[in-house]
């Protein structure tokens, strides 16, 4: 890995098109600037590892979700009808 | 073809209705063949099936989550995707149902693509902070939506 080290407002650049700013620090962040084309993709590192762990809890262990989904729609149905019963009083 | 599967048994699969992820989906990037589950009695949501696995994540229109819903998707992705027309682009949101269905969420972040026209589809991560990972729903999906609570809290 190449490590460079930087002052605020102190750059380097990645390739032609892209210029990186150090724009801030303090003792436990740094506010980076990046100036990029619009087609690079841009992530923080583990937003994607997030997100991937959050398909996987999507994907349902086993089929009562959906009969427990059902039921809410039930009450769903149930809390309509006696709110409508309740507004015909 | 028919695929045996967990949550709906025996489905049979047109090949008009095999939608290719050509990268997969993060944390499932092995797969790349899936199909929409359209079932009458889980609306509004819809199955995203792998047809390589078992695996199926419930879908929702984040549009009924945030009726303005506009994420800034990069263009390669929409070039990757040889889309030509908005029109043939359908958004959705992966949903997570935990055992307390009430604490159900939404990932606005990372929004599944699917061009209709070509069966393309893949999933992008936009860094937005209006668009949470974990957005709870389920008040907007079973009771329409609420008022903005910041804005409620921002009044005297």
């Amino acid at each position: 890995m190449l490590v460079v080290t930087r002052k605020i407002n102190e750059a380097f650049l990645l390739g032609e098109d892209v210029k990186i700013v150090i724009l801030d620090i303090d003792s436990e962040r740094v506010k980076i600037g990046i100036e990029a084309p619009r087609s690079l993709k841009i992530l923080r590192a583990e937003l994607l590892r997030e997100v991937g762990s959050l398909n996987q809890e999507a994907n349902v262990a086993d089929i009562s979700v959906l009969s427990q989904l059902g039921a809410v729609t039930g009450q769903t149905e149930l809390a309509a009808e006696a709110l409508q019963a309740e507004l015909e009083k | 073809m028919d695929i045996l599967t967990r949550i709906f048994g025996k489905i049979t699969i047109n090949p008009d209705q095999v939608l290719q992820f050509p990268e997969g989906l993060p944390g499932f990037e092995t797969l790349r063949r899936f199909t929409l589950v359209d079932l009458e009695q889980t609306r509004p949501f819809v199955w995203l099936q792998s047809l390589e696995q078992d695996v199926a994540l419930p879908l929702i229109s984040p549009f009924m989550i945030q009726p303005d819903y506009s994420p800034d998707i990069n263009d390669d992705a929409i070039a990757e995707m040889d889309l030509e027309r908005e029109a043939d682009l359908m958004v959705y949101a992966v949903v997570v149902i935990p055992p307390d269905v009430s604490r159900m969420t939404a990932n606005l972040a990372a929004p599944v693509l699917i061009n209709m026209k070509n069966n393309r589809g893949c999933q992008v991560i936009v860094e937005d902070d209006r668009y949470p990972i974990r957005q709870p729903i389920f008040t907007a999906v079973y009771a329409g939506p609420k008022e903005d609570s910041d804005h409620a809290r921002g009044d005297p």
